[in-house]
């Protein structure tokens, strides 16, 4: 019989269960693990364990002393729908305006196409810009669909700068970053994110299905990049371009996009997104060269995302958990849940092996392990 | 499960540590396995434990506890009966037949 385990999240990177006696623990960010049998309870009496047992513990296992540190530096919290979600502080929402996009990348996650209707009312976008700041996120990242057709994008960036979010992020393929919408954003200055996939035009225009997009965003880069403008760019690995990494670098550097500013992951399998083959040199270690992994280690920190259709999710990739929807509850209702997680240490021990194809970053691989019992779309 | 009559003696495992603390208490650290396995023992637990030696039988341990505590035999005997039945669950001792 499993013994009766109570869970805690101890900010910014354990996970524990202490039961009759037993304490296991889990480093987020590595996987490593701990499991003291003799402990005694945590919310009675954080660490009465005696110094020299602490000592003793962390000269056989200094993954233990590593523990005992942050027992001293933090407070440990319940583990709810809430904790789980911050993490060590709300860090970026994505807010999707449209599922509309101008391009229909074979790989989207969010099946975007032109055809796409569904999008979010400026109400919604309001609350949820408001319900962004009250509670702390540090970036807003308008995304989409592309979020410069939706004809709310530029006053979602007015509000957001109002409201006082430290950093407000497009996501774009930049093809309608031109005319008046160009001017308006560039005097509100937000910093913009944009896929691109080749330094080859031809690849890059049957990725994104749209002919001539190839040179519409590298106008759009270079522009936003010589105006002093914060500009990213993303580029997703799959098998049409799996052996461009190093020139696609090259090219986007030349267009004036900072090395470190040039991020590459591998598709995933999300929407229109299908696994890559094992065998494949399309994984990103052949894609590396010209920027930096998308995956680097960093604390736990929160995220979660609505979508064009006012679903509230972990983040963009993690449609599989459903936390609810804004045309129900206001989205920091949503987002700060106490009810109970009930988790497993073994579900959390292999997130890596479960969610790699589906979710490219660690936090999230480790929430979907942590939320998937109580959460499902 | 060891019992009150069992003639055979407990030896620890190949693969264990342990170290006693300035408390007086036993950490032990199980090596073998996937993730690292701590075991912290408060005192008493702590005696038993550094009585096993692979020489001692279960008989012989109660009479070597009973020399420095204050207690029936009989609580003492169930209490080292109970304590070897654990170590045994969680595989950190093992038996051999008494000489």
């Amino acid at each position: 019989m499993e013994r009766q385990k109570t869970g805690y999240f101890l900010p910014n990177d354990w996970i524990l269960w202490e039961s009759e006696g037993l304490l296991e623990a889990i480093k987020l960010s590595s996987a490593e693990q701990i499991r003291i049998e003799g402990w005694t309870e945590l919310g009675a009496s954080k660490g009465r364990l005696s110094a020299s047992v602490w000592e003793a513990l962390a000269r056989f296992e200094p993954l233990v002393g590593q523990l005992r540190t942050r027992l001293e530096e933090q407070a440990l919290q319940p583990l709810t729908r809430a904790t789980v979600l911050r993490g060590s502080g709300w860090r970026q929402l994505f807010v999707e305006l449209t599922a509309k996009c101008n391009e229909q990348c074979v790989h989207c996650y969010a099946e975007s196409s032109p055809l796409r209707t569904e999008a979010l009312a400026w109400a919604d976008i309001r609350e949820v810009l408001e319900d962004a700041k009250a509670l702390g996120f540090g970036l807003v990242q308008l995304t989409g669909g592309d979020p410069l057709i939706s004809p709310h994008c530029i006053q979602a960036v007015e509000l957001a700068r109002e409201l006082g979010i430290p950093r407000v992020e497009i996501y774009t393929n930049g093809l309608a970053l031109r005319g008046s919408t160009y001017e308006q954003l560039r005097e509100l200055a937000p910093s913009f994110a944009f896929s691109f996939y080749s330094h080859d035009p031809q690849t890059h225009d049957a990725i994104t299905q749209a002919p001539g997009s190839h040179s519409r965003t590298s106008r759009a880069i270079r522009r936003a990049v010589e105006d002093g403008l914060n500009v990213r760019v993303g580029v997703i690995s799959m098998k049409e371009n799996q052996h461009h990494g190093s020139k696609t670098g090259q090219y986007l550097r030349s267009l004036g996009v900072a090395d470190d500013s040039i991020r590459f992951d591998r598709m995933r399998e999300v929407g229109r997104g299908h696994p890559m083959p094992k065998e494949s040199d399309a994984q990103p270690a052949s894609i590396q060269t010209g920027g930096v992994e998308s995956d680097k280690p960093r604390d736990f920190g929160g995220s979660a995302a609505v979508s064009y259709d006012g679903k509230v999710y972990p983040c963009i990739f993690s449609r599989h958990l459903l936390l609810g929807s804004i045309h129900e509850a206001r989205l920091e209702t949503i987002l700060t849940s106490a009810e109970p997680v009930v988790s497993r240490k073994k579900s959390l021990l292999s997130a890596d092996a479960r969610w790699g194809d589906k979710l490219s970053c660690w936090e999230c691989r480790a929430r979907s392990a942590l939320l998937e019992g109580s959460c499902h779309a | 499960m060891p019992d009150a009559s069992d003639r055979r003696v407990p030896q620890r495992r190949d693969t264990l540590t342990h170290e006693v603390t300035d408390t007086d208490e036993v950490v032990i650290y199980d090596g073998n396995e996937k993730s690292p396995q701590l075991l912290v023992l408060n005192d008493t637990a702590a005696g038993i434990w550094l009585m096993i030696d692979g020489e001692r039988s279960i008989e012989e341990i109660i009479a070597e506890i009973l020399k420095y505590v204050d207690a029936e035999r009989e609580t003492v005997t169930r209490d080292v009966i109970a304590f070897l039945g654990q170590l045994e669950q969680r595989k950190l001792i093992a038996w051999k037949e008494a000489p």
